[in-house]
């Protein structure tokens, strides 16, 4: 469960942050067990890794159903520290979105996950688990506090032009004044006001994925965290062409998942075959 | 004059640092002012929060040329820029800071965004950062709404929660930090919620205040509720001298700027409701 506390600082921040969730011994199973799937997937699986970073960063990596395929990470999913908490933040019937592992992104600009027309109406909440430890200028998880509140929201979608801008594996031909021309608060990312999310591995944050987020200074190779996401209980159509709109996968949740001896992880799929669920192959 | 991007940035994010807006000379004769006033401070005119905050007017014959910047144009021509040509610079204050902290809070509470709109420059007259008293805010708490929301939110000071949730410290809140340095000034609007954190004694700060002109029916109303607000708001300051002293009314330099912010300021009952 969260305390009211908690729940007033997710609703009006758009995040929270609980230190020390998990001991140093688990961290060392967790660790152990994604980097076993990293090395495992970009030797025999491919087609499972998504090289994010573009030229400036490119051995970065993501990689994606790095839950879903480990058992020893599956357990995060319905661990009671996780799962109460996103009870509490996202009501009864939440369902599971996705995984995702991240390795050696160098720097994100601002954005945040879900850009559309009232899709911050629809909560959609990331856990992420930091491997190493992070400050804001090597790696931290930046967010703007109640960026995923219109009209403060609306007011920040200039952020996501230059997102787009400056991703070089979108595109890489522009040149320095046009970049200079897309900073709309005339700061370059790094110095927008923000809060950094510093952290020691065994912190958690949740955070809205409406909440606009970036990350300046990386550990290069060295950055890793692993990603969980969920959604809350669709009960309308907007909602179903929300998360077809970004995360159409929802909807093909995992065989392992499905076949979950956990009624929680059940719980979160398998309610999705109403709404067209099928199983990945 | 500032760019259009910094406008965008202030009405987005309810704030603004500019560096190096006043020259050391210009912050060495605020600071002998400063101290002309502080010497007439006792500790029965020291406000009773935990701020342990002097708070007087810059506007009297002590301190004629920090009461001068309210018309300059470095200033004045970003109130216009914000909030158009016919604003009104309605004040200049000199505060000393002796607690070592100031909880968080927007400065009006009573009004809507769309009845009232106007800011403060702050100019802090030493070094500060996170630890020593800088101005802290969240950003974009002054849109409607988020302003709300942060009403909820448990903090230690002034809205806490239970015992076993008894909310967050100052330095707790996430927020960004406006380190400062003299000749330095930090803009901020009204609704912005901000404090400040780990300062030591004797900590100096100057402000200058402008306010929007109003211009709709609901403005209007705004103003004639911030008249009655800024009359009470008054009585809380243990002050002596009225906080618009004769001298700046007299207007000795027949400044044009300061003629038409007096007809306006009298215009909207101003005048005498704080110096009631």
């Amino acid at each position: 469960m969260v305390e009211k506390g908690q729940l007033a600082h997710f609703e009006t921040f758009g995040f929270l942050v609980l230190r020390q969730v998990f001991s140093p011994e688990e961290m060392k199973d967790i660790i152990g067990a994604a980097d076993e799937m990293w090395e495992t997937a970009l030797t025999t699986n491919k087609k499972s890794v998504s090289f994010v970073g573009g030229e400036k960063d490119p051995g970065a990596t993501s990689f994606r159903y790095i839950v879903e395929r480990q058992p020893r990470l599956t357990k995060l999913a319905e661990d009671s520290r996780i799962y109460d908490v996103l009870k509490g933040l996202l009501g009864s019937g939440f369902i599971w979105a996705g995984s995702e592992g991240q390795r050696g992104r160098v720097s994100t600009s601002w954005h945040n996950d879900r850009p559309g027309k009232n899709q911050n109406k629809y909560t959609r909440i990331k856990v992420h688990f930091y491997i190493e430890p992070t400050t804001k200028t090597t790696g931290a998880l930046r967010v703007i506090p109640g960026s995923h509140r219109s009209p403060f929201h609306e007011s920040l979608e200039p952020l996501m032009n230059h997102h787009i801008e400056n991703n070089d594996s979108i595109n890489s031909d522009k040149n320095e004044i046009d970049r200079v021309h897309l900073l709309p608060f005339g700061e370059e990312g790094a110095d927008i006001p923000c809060f950094a999310f510093e952290s020691n591995p065994g912190d958690v944050i949740f955070f809205h994925q409406n909440l606009f987020h970036a990350v300046y200074g990386g550990l290069g190779e060295g950055r890793r965290y692993i990603a969980m996401k969920f959604a809350a209980q669709p009960t309308t159509d907007e909602h179903i062409q929300f998360i077809k709109a970004h995360t159409e996968y929802v909807f093909h949740p995992h065989e392992d998942f499905l076949n979950s001896n956990s009624p929680r992880i059940r719980g979160m799929v398998e309610n999705l075959e109403a709404l067209g669920a099928k199983v990945l192959k | 004059m500032i760019t259009e991007q910094q406008v965008y940035f202030f009405k987005t994010f309810g704030f603004l640092v500019l560096k190096n807006v006043l020259t050391p000379a210009e912050i060495k004769n605020i600071n002998k002012e400063f101290l002309v006033g502080l010497a007439k401070m006792d500790e029965t005119k020291m406000g009773t929060s935990v701020r342990k905050q002097y708070n007087w007017t810059n506007l009297g014959p002590d301190s004629p040329f920090t009461s001068s910047l309210l018309e300059d144009e470095r200033f004045y021509g970003i109130a216009q820029q914000i909030l158009g040509d016919d604003c009104v610079g309605v004040d200049s204050h000199a505060n000393q800071y002796n607690g070592n902290r100031s909880p968080w809070h927007p400065d009006i509470r009573e009004l809507g965004p769309d009845q009232f709109t106007g800011f403060k420059f702050t100019f802090y007259l030493g070094p500060v950062d996170g630890n020593s008293g800088a101005l802290r805010v969240v950003p974009g708490s002054h849109c409607p709404g988020f302003s709300a929301e942060v009403e909820k939110v448990f903090l230690k000071d002034n809205n806490p929660g239970p015992d076993d949730d008894p909310g967050l410290a100052v330095n707790e809140v996430p927020a960004h930090i406006c380190i400062s340095e003299p000749g330095d000034a930090v803009i901020f609007d009204y609704f912005v919620w901000h404090s400040s954190w780990g300062g030591s004694k004797d900590r100096r700060m100057v402000s200058l205040q402008y306010y929007k002109n109003p211009k709709t029916p609901e403005e209007k109303e705004g103003m004639r509720k911030m008249v009655a607000f800024r009359k009470n708001f008054n009585k809380g300051f243990k002050r002596e001298t009225k906080l618009y002293p004769d001298f700046w009314l007299a207007n000795p330099n027949n400044n044009v700027v300061r003629t038409q912010w007096i007809e306006q300021l009298q215009k909207w009952g101003f005048i005498d409701a704080v110096n009631a």
